[in-house]
């Protein structure tokens, strides 16, 4: 009896919704495994407790992290957009743009190695961190420094909106870090797929600079789509993200010599939109699919047993 | 079914506990109790689940979709407190079985390294 309080006290240092949640079975366990264990004599109630402290120890500290991921997730996202403002504040004050690219492609790396679930989260932010600075720069007027008689390069918004382009080398960053950090996991299955998708999207961007009416590309870019969100239908969303980007750089890259700036959103847009709709109708089909015409080894896998 | 954002194998390869929670969920629903003494007996007392490990790990398979919770009823073969099951949804019938396939492929790979005694392709 003293043993169940005294566990039923110790199950307090979990947190709040955790004791909530499971607190009357874990004591009812610890009761059981307390009897198995007081029929091996003293010897064997000593390692039992050794063992359930050790147990305790370590969970309770899992489940206060595990809890904490949520503030984690969110300060590393801070911390991404904090640093595509900072990289976007050294490319106003630096001449040499390999200066800021060198910078954003090294930091959507580190993140996205580091944090791969959040890889294109992080690439995301870092790389609208370069545009926004840009754009606060118009109202705060923040210029580089200027030596008399030089043209100097005054903020504005079509330059900010321009620097949109940047989402394109931080995503590859960022994905270039997480398939670092799966390779060295031996993940070559996702690796594999990540760098397929970049290359799809790198010659369908090719291919939109030479191909009139438009609407072809978007076509392709549908359909390319379709057949991703069908044959993989898990993490499409990437797929489709990183398609539509990298098509709509090439469109805008394209666009730019004849038309403002600001159509280069447009493009972004115009070529985001198809490749998700393709991706998400492949997965759709591939659902119906699964459903009417099971493949052949899920029909032969037991079914859960019955309830009550 | 498979959400949009996951399948079966983007789980794998599963931490032992959480295959162990399965295998032991797989013949039908359980406490926790009995479901510390199956993999006990699975593993030959290789492997104890304390009720933080336990615990810890059903609340994350819930979460993933794995496992659900099924009722509080007493066991007969302890005593009249009512205890809460678990059983396995069919998602995570799913993982546990693409995770045997898994485990499986090891196995004849060790097999055929002769790591374990028996039959091997060389053998053959």
């Amino acid at each position: 009896m003293r043993s169940d309080r005294l566990y039923r006290l110790l199950l307090r240092l979990y947190p709040a919704a955790f004791y909530a949640e499971f607190a009357v079975p874990m004591a009812q366990l610890f009761h059981d495994q307390l009897r198995d264990a007081s029929r091996g004599g003293a010897l064997a109630l000593w390692i039992f407790w050794l063992r359930t402290l050790a147990d305790l120890l370590v969970t309770v500290v899992r489940e206060h992290l595990e809890r904490n991921d949520i503030m984690r997730r969110t300060v590393l996202m801070a911390a991404a957009l904090l640093v595509g403002l900072g990289i976007g504040w050294i490319d106003i004050h630096n001449d040499e743009i390999w200066a800021g690219l060198l910078l954003l492609l090294s930091a959507t790396f580190l993140f996205g190695f580091v944090e791969p679930r959040t890889a294109w989260r992080s690439g995301l932010l870092i790389g609208l961190g370069l545009p926004l600075m840009h754009l606060l720069a118009v109202p705060l007027n923040i210029v580089a420094p200027c030596a008399p008689g030089d043209v100097c390069p005054t903020p504005s918004l079509g330059g900010a909106l321009k620097m949109l382009l940047v989402l394109v080398p931080a995503l590859v960053g960022s994905y270039v870090g997480v398939g670092i950090q799966a390779l060295s996991e031996l993940d070559r299955r996702n690796v594999i797929w990540w760098i397929g998708s970049a290359m799809v999207g790198l010659v369908v961007g090719l291919l939109s600079l030479r191909t009139r009416p438009v609407g072809n590309v978007i076509l392709i870019l549908g359909l390319l789509s379709l057949l991703a969100g069908f044959s993989r239908p898990s993490g499409v969303w990437r797929w489709a993200l990183v398609l539509g980007l990298v098509v709509g750089a090439f469109h805008g890259w394209g666009e730019l010599i004849q038309n403002p700036p600001q159509l280069l959103l447009k493009w972004f847009i115009v070529d985001i939109v198809p490749a998700f709709a393709g991706a998400y109708l492949g997965f759709a089909l591939s659902r119906l699919l699964d459903r009417y015409l099971p493949p052949a080894e899920a029909a032969a896998q037991p079914q859960p047993s019955a309830m009550g | 079914m498979d959400s949009p954002t996951q399948s079966a194998h983007d789980l794998l390869p599963l931490t032992p506990a959480v295959f162990h929670l399965l295998m032991a969920l797989s013949e039908g629903e359980k406490h926790g109790y009995a479901i510390m003494r199956e993999v006990e007996r699975v593993t030959d007392g290789m492997v104890r689940m304390g009720p933080g490990t336990l615990y810890g790990t059903l609340k994350r398979a819930i979460a993933a979709g794995l496992v659900e919770e099924s009722d509080e009823r007493p066991d007969p073969a302890l005593d009249d407190e009512r205890r809460r099951y678990y059983r396995l949804t069919a998602f995570g019938l799913r993982v546990a079985a693409a995770e045997a396939a898994r485990l499986e492929r090891v196995v004849a790979e060790a097999r055929a390294k002769n790591l374990i005694p028996g039959r091997s392709a060389d053998a053959l």
